[in-house]
């Protein structure tokens, strides 16, 4: 979790790297307590957890490594903001705020969201990439449902002026797809790059009103299977001075059919 | 590449690599409620080619060479697929005339009995021309095209132009 006022300063998105990466379970490894892994039996596959009673360093046989390992839930984010005591969801007591990150990136090798901006207000990202495992082979549907970025808010608590500059958004089904509340936000001078959309605000229901005040600024899209931008059924946002490449065009496997304006 | 299906947005100042001709079926901004088959009232300004202000869309001013002695040379075709009805302002430069007036052009895109094809073309000129415009329908594609005198030198036509409501 990021907490209120909480600065965070990497050394660049190339070098400063937060990764969410688990691998598959291998025999006669020593893994750290802690660590995430794969456990496969026959085609089902879990995460798991080694356990505390589990010595560090010893290598685990096949035989025995169910007596080491709980299964674990797939954390829904790589990070998430966080009020100053550290609370999160419904525990959240006051506004997460303040928080700036700089130069860092956020990986994941899973099928979950990037950062949750959660009741949060005048938060800023800068020369952030987060980054997802999904590749055009994956991104002709939105069935994974992976989002880079994802919001909640409340009535009391809303997502408020929420700055991303410089930031790249790649390898999820969307950089940002929220019905949820949000008071102004600016995503701006960044890139968008191998999505199934890029940025969808609103919805079939919107949550007090969705979206506004949302302003995508002079980014650049390419590699987006549907829309870059789609504002569906919320008002005051603004698209802006932005770059489409390839996008719409369903990775160029299906080409539009050539009509007259 | 952008759809906007409510009221009070803006998309101002973007470009896209996807050209006119591409951009039919799949517009580059789309202002456009597919659930309500309305269209709300924001704004979008579509690269170089067109601004739209809800239902009203204001294309980009194009020109064309005259060519002199012109029989039936196309200027431009219209999708009556996605535009039932438009106006063409212009203004046509040969020689030492000039006129500027409108075309106002109606049809039914699929040529059902009892609709048809109807326009005018209001213009006042300094001199005549000796440019004659012309439109023909022809299955869902209106044309505008023009015939030209022969005895005068090749001219310049400007145009633009608007509409009111498109569909998808």
């Amino acid at each position: 979790v990021i907490p209120s006022f909480a600065r965070l300063y990497g050394e660049g998105a190339n070098s400063s790297i937060i990764s969410f990466n688990v691998q598959n379970w291998a025999a006669n490894t020593a893994y750290a307590q802690g660590v995430l892994v794969y456990y496969v039996a026959g085609n089902a596959c879990t995460i798991a957890v080694l356990l505390p009673l589990m010595p560090v360093g010893v290598r685990l046989h096949r035989a025995v490594k169910l007596l080491y390992w709980a299964a674990e839930a797939l954390p829904g984010y790589i990070a998430q903001t966080a009020d100053a005591q550290g609370n999160t969801g419904v525990n959240i007591l006051s506004a997460p705020q303040n928080i700036e990150v700089t130069g860092m990136a956020f990986q994941t090798n899973q099928l979950n969201t990037g950062i949750l901006i959660e009741k949060a207000k005048n938060c800023s990202f800068n020369n952030v990439d987060v980054f997802g495992p999904l590749t055009t082979a994956d991104l002709t549907v939105s069935t994974d449902n992976t989002k880079a970025i994802d919001w909640s808010s409340t009535s009391s608590l809303p997502c408020t002026q929420i700055v991303f500059d410089n930031c790249r958004f790649s390898g999820f089904t969307y950089a940002i797809n929220t019905a949820q509340q949000i008071n102004g936000a600016v995503i701006s001078n960044g890139q968008f790059d191998t999505m199934y959309q890029g940025v969808v605000l609103g919805g079939v229901t919107p949550v007090n009103g969705g979206a506004t005040g949302v302003r995508v600024m002079h980014n650049l899209f390419d590699d987006i299977y549907e829309e870059g931008i789609y504002i569906n059924g919320v008002s005051l946002n603004a698209s802006g001075y932005n770059i489409f490449y390839d996008v719409g065009n369903h990775f160029n496997l299906v080409p539009p059919v050539l009509q007259h304006l | 590449v952008i759809t906007i299906d409510a009221i009070n947005n803006v998309s101002i100042g973007d470009m896209f690599q996807r050209t006119t001709a591409y951009s039919g079926t799949y517009p580059r901004i789309k202002i456009y409620n597919t659930a309500t088959a309305t269209i709300p009232a924001s704004i979008g300004v579509d690269s170089a080619a067109q601004v739209q202000m809800g239902s009203f869309i204001r294309e980009t001013g194009q020109q064309a060479t005259i060519t002199a002695g012109a029989t039936n040379t196309t200027l431009f075709t219209v999708s009556t697929t996605f535009i039932k009805a438009f106006k063409m302002d212009y203004t046509i430069i040969v020689e030492t005339s000039a006129r500027t007036g409108t075309m106002t052009i109606a049809n039914d895109a699929d040529d059902s009995a009892g609709d048809g094809l109807s326009y005018t073309d209001d213009y006042v000129e300094n001199s005549t021309t000796g440019v004659t415009l012309n439109v023909t329908d022809v299955g869902g594609t209106v044309t505008v095209s023009y015939a030209s005198d022969a005895g005068r030198a090749a001219g310049k036509i400007y145009y633009s132009l608007t509409h009111l409501g498109r569909s998808y």
